[in-house]
């Protein structure tokens, strides 16, 4: 042990004081001469030995305190040794690079890795000649500091430092660095990378030439991995349409240990735990665990996955998912072929599709009414308008229905018999995905056998669900298969050389079947063939209500909107603005807010976040908008988690690293010593490790201690 | 020693002899005239010249006079029986020296002047008192004798004694007993800080010889209330060595225990059918033997009646 400011050690002497008092008060004591002191012993003679014993103990904690005080303020150090390369003593340019991805977060609380890291690097920058040059690059934060004399400066940047919770990509710093260090003239260039050498920070990268110079590696990461666990990103499903809504959620575990896990997981949403699940993982690999969520109405909120189980990197243990949506919707549907006889209508079945009533709950409400009637209906009252097979009577009824899209409603229209190509062409006109051409049945061979080959949707299309929301719920088994209907009958639409619409699904030999557009604030989808089984067997398969029902709800924009996988940590976002709207605002995951303006780094009407920064759930609103701007009208939202791979603690070999930056040398460094060759003299360097704050904490107990003496004992 | 040495001894003696028969009177006059506002009048410790006849007594010690006036048996009891015998002891030990800042305060002081205020009113009533004490190691003892010139010689040998040396109340008690040749009124001074043990016995031996007893505790407010507060080496005035208290934590089981004792004391005086009475230095003499003096003759008559 060692001392900043010696000299307060004098202070110990000031441990005689509570001794000195102790004995002078007995010399003062004066001397009272009584009578019945054959009382006074025998009563004395009883708590005696207890007395004795507090006071003492009372003299050695007041003894304690003062030698703990004077011990605190001399300010007691450690001098611990670091290894530390020697980097020669010809005069050079160093570029250090400081690794703080969020791996380098694991170890001690606190700073782990990246603590030792930055005493690493004030150690070397303690070593160089005032003639050396020094540069420092810190990657996940983007920060340079061009080469100075001036140590100091690189010194308080390391110090100020903070490990992030991305991942780190090195090779391209160490090519920044050798840019850096080609301007540097003659001196003898080195760059120093301190790094855990985990393999995801060099994961990906090119080789880069060779660099006429020396890089070390400082290897911080140690050869025995501590086991870590991991939450990975979380995975959502919609489990159902019909009966109650609920999401499947697919939460993923990966263990990065010698050892097989058994994961305890909790599934937050909000603010309480809402249900626990466990999950055996083998070593090295990953596993699911899936729960469901039922959907409410009009729901908000933010959910994560939570890992219960120790390990030596806790931020990586949980993973975040947003879930919102679930208004109701009132669909008008306008039946072109109206019949008293219900059975006989066109929208028969899809009325039953949007709400089976009695079979399930449903969040929509249809209500069918004849193209006649149309004029007296309200839009004001519905949502989504259905078409179904009408012939287009009134111009004026169209005009309306433009109006009702643009203003924010959905339209689906369907096709059938009673439809004419050019008249819906004319009628219609920009709200059509596309101009309609004509009716085709797909015959096989020639059309005289009159031999109907029947077409399918085409199943390429089906499970993939970023086409469309609509078709989510097909992504996972259960909803049916809309591949197994067969079309009789449909038709075909214009090919486009710039297409309006975008094309949801198709049928096997390549026409379009479901086509969507938006126009205005609103959306129109057109199903290419009838909604009744008139010229497809659709309507008869499970696939026919999942899929109307999603339709219906996407058009009514009351899907449920699920944000799981979202971002990674560090990631660059882009926002395209809508249509009147200027600039966004952010609210991070930490409850700051960022305001976003098209121009400052990106082009046009497209705001960009330049650094989702931490885990956690990100809300932006397009401006103007309304205050206040609460969290569930929030125009995008998304869930950003830590890339898995940062958890993998597991080590570049060093034959890969050498290829990856071939150098004049490369020199790996650990807390052992030198592993390669040409070997680099190491010697060790000596740190001041203080602890003075464990004397402070000493003081307060022993404070306290006295306090419950004198309570205790009685004594003054 | 010179002459004028002796004569001023001389000097000093007769006007500590003169004090203390002032103070004594004065402590005595007080007390009478307490009793003379009582309805007693006239009634001491001891006067009785018949008692109740009882089974064993002879027949021919009847008063036959008194039984024609009062149609009851009343032993006629002789001059020299009835004139009682009383032995005043005075402890002369060191604690009694207490409180030692001045003489005059002191529990010796007190129980001199209440030992000279008992010798005058005896000897004024005509009953016989005698005087033991413990001075500077030697046993002095006064035959009882009646007469008030008697006093003089009593208050000499108060005004001599002084305080010294440990207490030993028993041994005290055991000379005393060898030289009692009848059955007497013993009246013990003392502030009793002694052995209970011996003390006890040395009682129980009295009262097995037919004498009666009447303890008088003489004790300070200090030793009642321990009222000190500093921590003080606390030393004691018959060689007991010193010790280093804090008092404010002593207190309480200081108060216990000399409580404990003096409770002690009064079950030993109960159980030997002897009086009992406390006597604080910092209260009036005169005020407490009147009381235990009305006590006593109360307790007396309701005895004969």
């Amino acid at each position: 042990m060692s001392f900043s400011s010696p000299w307060y050690l004098l202070g110990l002497l000031g441990m005689l004081v509570p001794l000195i008092i102790h004995l002078w008060k007995m010399r003062r004591a004066k001397i009272i001469r009584f009578a019945a002191i054959r009382y006074l012993l025998e009563s004395e003679q009883v708590t005696r030995r207890k007395r004795k014993f507090w006071e003492y103990l009372l003299l050695l904690v007041r003894m304690l305190i003062i030698g703990s005080i004077s011990l605190a303020l001399a300010g007691p150090y450690r001098l611990e040794s670091v290894p530390a390369l020697s980097l020669g003593s010809e005069q050079k340019s160093l570029i250090l690079i400081l690794d703080d991805s969020l791996s380098m977060r694991r170890g001690k609380a606190g700073g782990g890795l990246f603590d030792q890291a930055k005493t690493v690097a004030v150690s070397v920058l303690d070593q160089l000649s005032d003639l050396d040059r020094v540069g420092l690059i810190v990657p996940c934060r983007g920060q340079e500091t061009e080469l100075t004399q001036n140590r100091e400066q690189i010194k308080n940047k390391i110090r100020s430092s903070q490990p992030t919770f991305q991942r780190a990509s090195i090779v391209p710093r160490i090519a920044r660095a050798e840019q850096m260090l080609a301007a540097s003239g003659p001196k003898s260039k080195k760059i120093l990378v301190i790094t855990d050498l985990q393999n995801a920070s060099f994961r990906d990268a090119e080789a880069l030439g060779h660099f006429d110079g020396e890089i070390y590696f400082y290897d911080l990461g140690r050869d025995d991995l501590a086991a870590n666990f991991a939450a990975g990103p979380v995975e959502l499903s919609r489990e159902s349409i019909s009966g109650e809504e609920s999401v499947k959620v697919w939460a993923r575990v990966y263990n990065f240990s010698d050892q097989r896990l058994e994961a305890k997981l909790n599934l937050w949403l909000g603010d309480q735990v809402l249900s626990r699940g466990a999950a055996s993982v083998d070593r090295w690999s990953a596993s699911e665990k899936t729960f469901v969520i039922n959907l409410r109405e009009n729901m908000s909120a933010e959910g994560r996955i939570e890992l219960e189980n120790q390990d030596s990197l806790v931020l990586d243990n949980q993973s975040y998912f947003h879930l919102r949506g679930g208004g109701r919707v009132r669909a008008l549907i306008v039946d072109g072929n109206w019949s008293t006889d219900v059975t006989s209508r066109e929208s028969f079945f899809l009325e039953r599709a949007l709400n089976p009533r009695l079979y399930a709950l449903s969040r929509i409400e249809p209500e069918v009414i004849s193209e006649t009637s149309l004029s007296k209906a309200d839009f004001n009252n519905y949502q989504v308008i259905v078409l179904a097979n009408c012939w287009l009577e009134d111009k004026a009824q169209m005009e309306r229905i433009k109006d009702f899209v643009a203003a924010g409603g959905g339209l689906l229209i369907t096709l059938g018999d009673k439809v004419d190509a050019d008249r819906y062409n004319k009628m219609l006109g920009d709200l059509l995905p596309r101009e309609i051409r004509e009716i085709k049945v797909p015959f096989s061979g020639a059309e005289r056998a009159k031999e109907v080959q029947p077409m399918h949707i085409d199943s390429s299309f089906i499970g993939q669900s970023d086409r469309s929301p609509i078709l989510k719920p097909f992504s996972s088994s259960g909803q049916g298969d809309p591949a197994h209907a067969s079309f009789y009958k449909y038709f075909l639409l214009y090919q486009e050389l710039v297409p309006k619409g975008r094309v949801i699904l198709k049928l096997t030999d390549g026409t379009p079947i479901l086509v969507e557009k938006n126009f205005g604030k609103g959306g129109v989808i057109m199903f290419a063939s009838t909604i009744s089984p008139e010229w497809n067997d659709l309507a008869i398969h499970p696939s026919f209500l999942p899929l109307f029902h999603q339709t219906v709800l996407y058009l009514a924009r009351s899907l449920f909107e699920i944000s799981a996988k979202g971002a990674v940590v560090g990631e660059q976002i882009e926002l395209l603005l809508p249509a009147g709207k200027t600039s966004a605002q952010v609210k991070t995951s930490r409850g700051s807010e960022i305001s976003l303006n098209p121009g400052q780094q990106a082009a046009g009407n497209v705001v960009r976040i330049s650094r989702l920064a931490e885990p956690g759930i990100y809300y932006f609103w397009y401006l103007p908008a309304p205050e206040p701007r609460l969290k569930e009208s929030a125009d995008f939202i998304l869930a950003v988690n830590p890339d898995p791979e940062e958890s993998d603690f597991r080590k570049i070999s060093i034959e890969d690293l050498k290829k990856l930056v071939p150098a004049s040398a490369v020199y790996i460094q650990t807390e052992k010593g030198v592993q390669s060759e040409p070997s680099a003299a190491s010697q060790t360097s000596k740190v001041k490790k203080p602890y003075h704050s464990s004397f402070l904490l000493l003081l307060v107990v022993l404070a306290g201690m006295e306090m419950l003496i004198l309570v205790r004992s009685g004594l003054e | 020693m010179t002459f004028w040495q002796k004569k001023a001894e001389a000097l000093d003696l007769i006007s500590r002899i003169r004090n203390l028969e002032l103070k004594a009177r004065e402590v005595a006059e007080g007390a009478l005239i307490g009793l003379h506002r009582s309805r007693h009048r006239g009634s001491s410790i001891e006067f009785s010249e018949h008692k109740p006849y009882s089974p064993g007594d002879e027949i021919k010690m009847i008063d036959w006079k008194l039984f024609g006036k009062t149609d009851r048996y009343f032993i006629k009891q002789f001059e020299d029986e009835t004139r009682i015998q009383v032995y005043l002891v005075l402890d002369a030990s060191g604690s009694m020296a207490y409180p030692e800042d001045g003489l005059s305060g002191s529990k010796f002081e007190y129980g001199r002047v209440l030992m000279g205020a008992l010798a005058y009113l005896l000897l004024g009533q005509g009953d016989a008192a005698g005087a033991a004490l413990i001075n500077k190691g030697e046993f002095i003892w006064l035959p009882a004798r009646s007469g008030e010139r008697h006093f003089l010689e009593l208050a000499e040998l108060l005004a001599q004694a002084e305080p010294q040396g440990e207490t030993r109340l028993g041994p005290l008690i055991f000379e005393l007993i060898t030289r009692l040749k009848k059955r007497s009124l013993i009246i013990l001074i003392s502030d009793f800080f002694d052995p209970e043990n011996e003390i006890e016995a040395g009682l129980k031996m009295l009262r097995h010889h037919q004498n009666e007893l009447v303890l008088f505790q003489v004790i300070t407010r200090e030793e009642m209330e321990f009222p000190f507060d500093r921590m003080s080496w606390f030393e004691g005035l018959e060689n007991e060595g010193k010790v280093l208290i804090d008092p404010a934590q002593l207190r309480k089981k200081y108060l216990n225990t000399i409580h404990n004792w003096q409770a002690r004391l009064e079950r030993i005086c109960q159980e030997l059918s002897a009086d009992f009475q406390l006597f604080r230095t910092d209260q009036n003499p005169s005020a407490l033997l009147t009381a235990y003096l009305l006590y006593r003759s109360e307790t007396r008559r309701r005895r004969r009646g």
